[in-house]
């Protein structure tokens, strides 16, 4: 047993301090990122936020709104054959990745669904990136697919990042435990605090010429502006992006002076109860379920959400004086602070 | 009780320890300032 006595870091213990700029105003500032990627080549450029691969939020619907925006979605893996080959087939598959585990079922369904479209962005997910076993997957579905940028994980620290970029990952997906809707740190006990793991494996990542996508965690805007200053190329949302028109979830309606309104979603993790009964028929005996289900305030269509998130990463950039999204993390300098905002009225 | 077992199983695979004893020579604490995300309720 050994203890790390520095103290590791959540996006709640800090905040970004302003520097001196000549930017005028919050139109300089560009939030669109180009990336070449390290074991595929090739350029992609957009605004470099991905919607997590849940239920409730890797939906076809969301892929379309966010494309829209130049942000990419992680379609949850549950969708058929045909209705994956056909959206891929589309153009707007150009902004979606298609999500697998390490199971052979979905290596068979990602070989059938690719005779029949491209699929330019793969990310092979697991909830512990740790197992030799999982390297050995990243490196097959490199071998097979030699074209399509991998985007694998999850992990939290340094070693394992490089692992994974020298396995054939080109981004590696950073997180364990940090969501709003996954109960691994209570379950298990096992987690690292999410701002001091990005800062760590974008670090390791970039060494090697590879990127990162911080994983879970965000809970406003400032925190996916926190992670951009933290080292992430990248960042995946799910609960910030639960409660929308687009996504998967069962709405609840109350009658509000006469009228059937709707005002609340449903959100679950993909480790939790609701998703092993629906897919795996329950959880097995062997293990404990490692997410929750909750209700979202239904807030609507997604473009408000992202017009929000964009506003707040683009705000950011003109306090620290960043023209262009890559600058962010070089003229981020956090400070620690004990609290984040003024709640006389509220959080 | 299948849950308590259930997290330890899963804590021994994320340290990679087989066995119970191990999980000590496995284990590394990170000291941290927050346990969950509370955004929904703790």
């Amino acid at each position: 047993m050994r203890i790390e006595n520095d103290v590791k870091l959540d996006f709640k213990d800090v905040l970004i301090r302003p520097k001196r700029s000549t930017l005028n105003s919050r139109n300089e500032v560009d939030i669109h990122r180009a990336f070449r990627f390290l074991h595929t080549g090739g350029e992609w450029k957009g605004f470099p936020l991905i919607a997590a691969n849940m239920d409730v939020t890797g939906t076809l619907a969301i892929a379309r709104a966010l494309g829209r925006h130049g942000a990419l979605t992680a379609l949850h893996k549950h969708y058929p054959e045909a209705e994956l080959a056909e959206f891929f087939a589309g153009d707007d598959g150009a902004h979606a990745f298609y999500s697998i585990g390490t199971t052979a079922a979905d290596l068979e369904k990602l070989a059938a669904v690719r005779k029949k479209a491209p699929v330019r962005f793969l990310c092979i997910d697991v909830a512990n990136g740790y197992a030799e076993k999982f390297l050995d997957t990243v490196k097959r579905v490199r071998d097979d697919n030699p074209k399509s940028v991998i985007m694998a994980g999850n992990v939290v620290t340094g070693d394992m990042t490089e692992a994974l970029v020298l396995a054939g990952a080109d981004i590696v997906k950073i997180g364990i435990g940090p969501g709003s809707v996954c109960t691994t740190r209570k379950v298990t006990g096992v987690g690292y605090p999410q701002l001091s793991a990005i800062i760590e494996c974008a670090d390791a990542a970039h060494g090697l010429k590879g990127q990162v996508c911080a994983d879970g965690g965000c809970t406003a805007p400032g925190d996916v502006a926190k992670a951009y200053g933290a080292g992430a190329d990248f960042v995946m949302l799910g609960g910030m992006l639960a409660g929308h028109d687009e996504c998967d979830g069962e709405i609840r309606y109350e009658q509000r002076e006469g009228k059937k309104v709707p005002v609340g979603m449903t959100f679950y993790g993909m480790s939790s109860e609701a998703a092993m009964k629906k897919y795996s028929g329950g959880v097995a005996h062997y293990r404990a379920a490692e997410g929750k289900s909750v209700e979202t305030p239904y807030r609507g269509p997604v473009d408000n959400t992202m017009g929000e998130i964009m506003g707040g990463v683009r705000s950011m950039m003109t306090y620290i004086g960043a023209t262009q999204l890559k600058e962010v993390p070089k003229r981020t300098t956090f400070v620690r602070v004990t609290a984040q905002t003024n709640d006389v009225y509220g959080g | 009780m299948g849950e308590i077992m259930g997290g330890v199983r899963s804590m021994m695979t994320y340290i990679g320890a087989a066995q119970l004893k191990e999980a000590p020579k496995g284990a590394a604490f990170v000291r941290v300032t927050a346990q969950t995300n509370d955004v929904y309720g703790g």
